[in-house]
Order: structure tokens, then C-alpha cells, then sequence
């Protein structure tokens, strides 16, 4: 059931691309990719209080022998873009939106973006993907615990936004060694870009909606690409106020 | 000879051709970067610092990292005094886990593990090693071996593919070479950071016959180790043999600094180091259950003069936990030597206690037990112990 939009992107070279590879084969499947487990956000305030966690976005270069590198230039501008793109969302939807510094974690926070990433790798695998878990019987009931409550007390907010993603770019290098590659029959990977947001209740921990960032949908180094992934991206969100 | 064998084979006659004499004498290179080095204007360069400070960020609020700090102000000062002028571009952090590394960045984070610390007889021997680790900063390792990573993964990919163009054969002997002459450049800079580190420690006045003694000691225990560590194939072995090391270590050394003094000198420094922190830092030791190294280590310990009564409790632990034959007499006699000498832990009178109940002494084994809540009063474990008080010898 392949869309003809969809674009896999071959197979990057090694292990540290394992996880994005994986991802990379999941989207171009291209079925719904997301879950939406309550329709309205709750708060005891008047709007709902948001906490942005520090986005992890990174970019690396792919050389020419396939050795990623990372790159600090698009990786500091894609996280400073994709912030203020979701401030801006943030405030045209009439959610409450906080943002954490990346700079003054807490050992829990870092440690709760960790199982952010592992959880929403479970949830690629063993929902979305080949590997469904049969106990859970379609259902969709993943949690960060209710541990997580104690951040949400902190910050004053009632959920968690958390965002992963990982971009490849091709080297010119890289993309004439596969245009050769291709000549000579072989395929090659020319970079790739994953990831996938959540929304997580901070009373409960609870994986509230989840959304996979797919393929092609924007440029996060530049201002207008960023807002264009996080339109895409939160399309779907529960808001507070009725459906647009 | 398979496929596989075949591309070894293969890869490693390509390797080998391809393998760079050494530029410059390896026993006499230099710093590469000034002190208070800050990356250039280059793109991987920039990238790589950018990885390692947001590690960096996330190490700082780890749970294992060890923040006291009479043993940080110890393991400090050792660094500045081997750092010399770059001692303000070195960040040392100390983290517990049991087994033997250090490790350093591109960005001066240096990592020391406390299986370095329970490991070292003196502090010589602990210069030695953060010696070479400041020799990979100041070379600037970690950057030049992404760039070689680079540079042959290309070269590699483009021979196998020129390959496949000419047989229409694909096969991975390019990347395998790569691969290769990477390790190879690999532990060609550990040999430059074991020579320039044992110059480093030397200048800053340690002993630089330290450097070889520190691989001796890991082989010793490699020696007494009861489960060996496996040798690394072709494409794993990014460090020499210590063997190797420690030996053109040791004629090296001795060609320029004469030969050692007789006898290594007791460690104050160190001692009292140990002697304040032994428990926590023996504590993961012994959770490795590898009772021939740990057994190893507490021999060492004895001689340098750990309090006794410190060391007699782990051996107490060791024996108990290994529990072979006759190894509930040994520890128990282990837990009541530590306990004479006074400095032993509320836990030596608990073990003691309940092997007191296994071996059938009762009476014995209340007396530990009430020992062991009389000096931990808070013990988590309180309503257990008072259990075995109330159920009474029998």
C-alpha cells in the first residue's frame, strides 16, 4: 500500500542510524500515523498550561562514506525555529505554553526526555508497526508513569510536550557517490528525516497524543519551513477550544 | 576460504598497503592546541563540541556521578598538577562504575570511573593515566579520528564500488579496510597518548615508571580474573595489548628517566582517600561478583595500607557472596577481624549474624543482630532484624 508521495530513503550506513532507519521504514508506510486519546484538554486554569519541553532536534551531515556528522549551525537554528514556531502555535490555538531550559534541567526532567525517546520507539514498533504487542490488543495505553507528576507541579503546567527528531542531509559528496552508486546499480542512502511528538498528561504520565513527523513535510532550518512542520505536525492536537 | 574469510583476507592486504608510516617519532610528539583551545571555524569541529556539551549538560545532573568533595579536590588536583598550563581547560568528573576507564573529549570533559581509583596503588599511577587522557585532548584525538573515520569510509566506499563496476561482484572489502586502518590509526594514537602522558606525568614530578605499572597491575588481575576477558577480533581492537604497552612502556621509561626506585613508597594521599570513601567505592566491586579480581584488588589494598579493618569486612562480603566451600568460615571470620579493627560498618555485624543463624549459633546471632540496630538505629531493614530478635535463639 505504498503512496505514490511517500518516500523511503534507502538505508543509511551505520548503527547510530539504526533507530532513524527503522523510523524512516515505518513512515513509508504511510499509514495514519498518529493517536489522539482525548478531544479536549483539562485545566484548572483557564487555559491549559503547556510544557514545552527542550526540543531534541538533531542534524547531521551525511559525508560522502555515509559517516554522519553531527552539525551545530542547523541543529542550534532548526531547535531555535522550531520553539518559536510552536510559541506562535501555541498562542493561536489559546493554550498556556511554558518553555524548559535546556540549559537548567533536572536530573528527572533529562531523565523523563530519555523515556520519552524509548517509549515513543515502543510505541513506533509495537503499535504502528510489525511487532504489535498481543496483550495490549490494539489498544493504545502507554504512560510515562505517574512519576512525572512531580515536573508538572514544578512548572505549574498540565502537560508535556516532548519532540524527537533526527535529520540526515546529504554532502554533495554523498550524493555523487550515489548518483555513481545508481549508475552501477546500487542503492545508497541519501539522508533521511524522522520523528515523532507527544503529549503527555502530567498528572498521569499518560501518552495523551502522539503524532510521527513525517518525511518531506518542512525545512526546520528556516523560520517559514519550521512553522509549515509544526502546522503539520499539531494539526490533530487536543485544544481547549472547540474544533476549528 | 569462504566469503568471509575472504573479504578479511582482502580487507586487511588493502589495509596494510594503505597504512601510513608514522609521521613523526611517536615517543616525542607535542600539544597541538594552546591552552584555553576553543574550536575553529569548522564544521565538524563545531558539530562534535555541540554532541559533547549537551552530554555534558545531561552528565552534570547524573545520579552516578560522585560529588564528594574531598575525593573530587583530591581527583582535581591530581589533573592540574599533570595538566599543567591547560589545567583550567580539563573538567574531571568522577563516576561510579566498577570497572577500569577513563575517558576524555574533544571539549576537555574528562571522565575518571571509580574502578580507576579502587585500582591505583598510588597516585602516581592514577597521574599516569589522566596523563594520557590529557595527551588525547591536547592532540586533539577525538576530532582527527572523525576525520580519518570520514576520509576512509569515502575512499573505502568508492573502492567498492569502482569493484562492483569492474566484476559486478558487491562487496563490503572497501569499508572493511576503512574499517580497519581506522583501529589501526586508533591505536596509533593510544601509543602517542601513552608516551606523551608518561612525559606529562614526569614533568609534573610523579614517578613515570607509573605509566607501565598501571597495565602491569590489569594484567595481575586479568591473571586472577576466574572469568577472562575475551580477546577483541580484527574489528574490534581499538586499544594495543597491554602486554604490548606496558612493555615499550617500560623500556622507554626506563631509557629516559633511569631505571625505578625500589620500592613504591606508601601513598598518603591516596590512602586517605580510600580509607574515607572505601565503602562506597568497594560497594560496586563487589556487586560485580567477580570474586578472583575483587580478591585481587583487596590484596593490593592490604598492602598499601588501606585500614584493615576496612578491607577485612569486603573480604567478609567477597567470601560470603562466592559461598564455596569453607567460604562461610572465612567470612565469618573476615566480618569479626573488621569489626576488631574497629573502623568495620553496621552491615559486618548483620552478615556476621546471619551466618551466626546458618551455621546454628543463635545466641551469637542475636548478640550480631542487636550490634548491627544499636549502630543503625534507622536501618531500612530494622523490622526484618527484629523479627530474628523476637522469634529468639531456639
Amino acid at each position: 500500500m505504498q503512496h505514490p508521495i511517500c518516500k523511503a530513503r534507502g538505508n543509511p550506513a551505520g548503527s547510530r542510524l539504526f533507530f532513524t532507519t527503522v523510523l524512516a521504514m515505518l513512515i513509508s508506510a504511510c499509514a495514519p500515523m498518529n493517536v489522539k486519546q482525548v478531544d479536549r484538554l483539562t485545566t484548572v486554569e483557564e487555559h491549559p498550561r503547556i510544557l514545552l519541553m527542550p526540543p531534541d532536534i538533531r542534524y547531521y551531515l551525511l559525508t560522502a562514506g555515509g559517516v554522519p556528522e553531527p552539525n551545530a549551525e542547523w541543529t542550534e537554528a532548526a531547535q531555535t525555529n522550531f520553539t518559536e514556531a510552536v510559541t506562535d502555535y501555541a498562542a493561536s490555538i489559546g493554550s498556556d505554553l511554558k518553555l524548559a531550559d535546556k540549559t537548567n534541567l533536572s536530573q528527572a526532567e533529562i531523565d523523563y526526555e530519555e523515556l520519552h525517546s524509548a517509549v515513543g520507539f515502543t510505541i513506533l514498533s509495537n503499535y504502528f508497526g510489525s511487532a504489535p504487542l498481543p496483550s495490549k490488543n490494539g489498544q493504545f495505553d502507554w504512560s510515562l508513569g505517574p512519576g512525572i507528576s512531580a515536573i508538572g507541579e514544578d512548572h505549574d503546567a498540565d502537560y508535556a510536550l516532548y519532540v524527537y527528531y533526527r535529520d540526515y542531509q546529504a554532502s554533495g559528496g554523498r550524493i555523487a557517490f550515489a548518483v555513481l552508486a545508481a549508475a552501477a546499480g546500487a542503492a545508497t542512502s541519501v539522508g533521511s528525516e524522522s520523528g515523532f511528538a507527544s503529549l503527555i498528561d502530567l498528572r498521569t504520565g499518560d501518552v495523551v497524543w502522539f503524532n510521527v513527523v513525517s518525511s518531506g513535510s518542512g525545512e526546520l532550518r528556516k523560520k517559514e519551513g519550521a512553522a509549515a512542520v509544526v502546522r503539520t505536525l499539531f494539526k490533530d492536537i487536543p485544544t481547549n477550544t472547540a474544533v476549528e | 576460504m569462504n566469503f568471509r574469510a575472504f573479504v578479511y583476507f582482502a580487507a586487511a592486504a588493502l589495509a596494510g598497503m594503505s597504512a601510513p608510516a608514522y609521521s613523526e617519532d611517536i615517543h616525542d610528539v607535542d600539544h597541538k592546541i594552546p591552552p584555553g583551545y576553543k574550536p575553529e571555524e569548522s564544521r565538524d569541529e563545531k558539530g562534535l563540541w555541540m554532541e559533547i556539551e549537551e552530554y555534558e549538560l545531561a552528565l552534570n545532573k547524573s545520579a552516578l556521578l560522585v560529588r564528594d568533595p574531598e575525593i573530587n579536590n583530591y581527583l582535581q588536583s591530581v589533573v592540574c598538577r599533570v595538566a599543567g598550563d591547560y589545567c583550567s581547560d580539563v573538567r574531571v568528573y568522577l563516576v561510579r562504575n566498577p570497572g577500569f576507564n577513563a575517558s576524555m573529549t574533544a571539549t576537555g570533559m574528562m571522565q575518571v570511573w571509580t574502578g580507576l581509583l579502587v585500582r591505583a596503588s598510588s597516585t602516581d599511577e592514577l597521574a599516569a593515566v589522566i596523563g594520557h587522557e590529557i595527551a588525547h585532548y591536547t592532540r586533539l584525538h577525538t576530532l582527527e579520528r572523525l576525520r580519518k573515520l570520514k576520509s576512509m569510509a569515502a575512499r573505502g566506499s568508492i573502492f567498492d564500488l569502482g569493484v562492483a563496476i569492474l566484476t559486478g561482484y558487491s562487496t563490503p572489502i572497501g569499508q572493511a579496510s576503512a574499517m580497519l586502518n581506522v583501529l589501526a590509526f586508533n591505536r596509533e594514537q593510544e601509543s602517542e597518548a601513552d608516551f606523551l602522558g608518561a612525559r606529562l606525568v614526569a614533568e609534573a614530578g610523579y614517578d613515570p615508571h607509573a605509566a607501565y605499572r598501571v597495565w602491569e597491575k590489569i594484567i595481575a588481575e586479568e591473571k586472577a580474573a576466574i572469568d577472562k576477558r575475551p580477546e577483541p577480533g580484527i574489528f574490534s581492537k581499538t586499544h594495543p595489548d597491554a602486554g604490548v604497552r606496558a612493555a615499550e612502556l617500560k623500556a622507554w621509561v626506563s631509557d629516559k628517566w633511569g631505571p625505578p626506585d625500589q620500592e613504591e613508597t606508601a601513598d598518603e594521599a591516596l590512602v586517605t582517600v580510600m580509607n574515607n570513601h572505601y565503602l562506597f567505592l568497594m560497594e560496586d566491586m563487589i556487586d560485580t561478583n567477580r570474586f578472583g579480581r575483587t580478591e585481587e584488588l583487596l590484596k593490593r589494598h592490604a598492602a598499601m595500607g588501606v585500614n584493615p579493618s576496612l578491607v577485612r569486612y569486603f573480604y567478609g562480603e567477597m567470601f560470603r557472596q562466592r559461598g564455596a566451600d569453607g567460604d562461610t568460615e572465612l567470612a565469618m571470620a573476615a566480618y569479626r577481624h573488621s569489626i576488631e579493627g574497629g573502623a568495620a560498618p553496621p552491615e559486618a555485624y548483620k552478615n556476621l549474624g546471619y551466618l551466626y543463624l546458618k551455621t546454628d549459633n543463635p545466641a551469637s546471632a542475636q548478640e550480631s543482630f542487636r550490634d548491627y540496630l544499636a549502630r543503625n538505629p534507622d536501618a531500612s531493614d530494622r523490622a526484618m532484624i527484629e523479627f530474628y530478635l523476637e522469634e529468639g535463639p531456639q
